[in-house]
């Protein structure tokens, strides 16, 4: 069961540095928003924000201001990546509307609010070592907020685009990449939903053998999903062409 | 936001051409952009005509039209006039996602 959640939680990390480094190198070239945003969450929250906490619930050897340390520099990340998925979602979705600026705020002032809230409370030693307190339980379940978002969004446009397609009107390939995207922002809001359900009963499932069993498969299916969609190999690229050619209208 | 101006063309030819009011060819219009995945707001001319000569025909002969194909093409031929003027921006969100997979 162990390595089962081992190989999930490895191959996570490895699509999120892989595909968000590939992303931010984009984002260098193309000096666009969507891309650095997205590519910067990959990286920052899926690549090392999430190791790190592991690191810092697991090594019950290592002294405590170290895990304290490392939780803290995950938290920052797990702040910057979720917001870059509020900035990526507005950005692309919804360029010329206002709520969703509004939107994106709101969620960064309401993280600040939880972790100040878990600081004047149990204290963030707490969240650290042990999974515990009111404020670092709702920052999880807040966590998830972007990441359904994006999952809505994709799977709303992959839904036209694959209208437009038929019809000769949109790339089958863009739409299939909207799908994954979706796919793998949705297996990521299940994983945040039942870690945060988890926690509030003073489950960890970091540390829970029973949680690796359902969230190994989960982010191994993730994983699989953003490197389809943003890495994907010309064969792959091929079935869906493939796929898509007898459906045209 | 309003209806983009392509749609409003189209709603106006597809009124003239039949025994349409404007609500209904609005609505027809709607409808057919509706069932192609797209939007009155930011349709394209080139989206519009492609809507108006594969999907309107179909929308057009449930409604009792004789001849739809026949008056679908006229609203098509007017309509690549428009083609050029107001390429919106409605791909924009095609064009990240297609960058994003690097092509």
């Amino acid at each position: 069961m162990e390595l089962l959640g081992a190989i999930g939680g490895v191959s996570f990390i490895l699509a999120s540095l892989v595909i968000g480094l590939r992303l931010l190198l984009l984002a260098r070239h193309t000096r666009e928003v969507p891309e650095f945003a997205i590519g910067l969450a990959l990286f920052l929250m899926g690549g090392l924000g999430y190791p790190l906490v592991s690191i810092a619930r697991l090594a019950s050897g290592m002294p405590e201001s170290m895990r304290i340390g490392l939780f803290l520099v995950s938290t920052l990340f797990n702040i910057v990546g979720t917001v870059g998925v509020c900035v990526f979602n507005w950005r692309v979705f919804h360029p010329r509307e206002s709520w969703a600026g509004w939107l994106t705020l709101a969620f960064a002032c309401a993280l600040a609010a939880a972790l100040d809230l878990q600081s004047v409370t149990v204290g963030l030693a707490s969240a650290a070592l042990r999974n515990e307190g009111a404020g670092h339980h709702v920052f999880m379940a807040l966590d998830g907020v972007p990441i359904a978002w994006a999952a809505y969004e994709s799977l709303r446009y992959h839904r036209l685009l694959t209208k437009r397609a038929k019809l000769g009107l949109a790339d089958p390939v863009v739409a299939d990449r909207m799908r994954l995207w979706g796919a793998g922002m949705l297996l990521a809001f299940v994983i945040n939903v039942f870690s945060s359900v988890l926690a509030f009963f003073g489950v960890d499932i970091a540390v829970s053998p029973a949680g690796s069993l359902v969230i190994a498969p989960l982010g191994l299916a993730a994983a699989g999903c953003v490197w389809l969609a943003f890495l994907p190999p010309a064969a792959y690229k091929l079935r869906v062409l493939a796929r898509a050619a007898p459906t045209r209208l | 936001m309003s209806e983009s101006a392509v749609f409003e063309s189209a709603c106006q030819e597809l009124a003239q051409a039949t025994s349409f009011d404007s609500l209904s060819a609005r609505g027809t219009i709607r409808l057919a952009l509706k069932s192609s995945g797209l939007d009155a707001r930011e349709v394209t001319a080139a989206q519009m005509i492609v809507v108006v000569k594969r999907v309107l025909p179909g929308e057009l002969k449930a409604r009792g039209v004789k001849e739809p194909d026949a008056i679908c093409s006229t609203i098509a031929r007017r309509l690549s006039g428009l083609a050029p003027a107001k390429e919106a921006t409605s791909s924009s969100v095609e064009d990240v996602f297609r960058r994003l997979g690097g092509a």
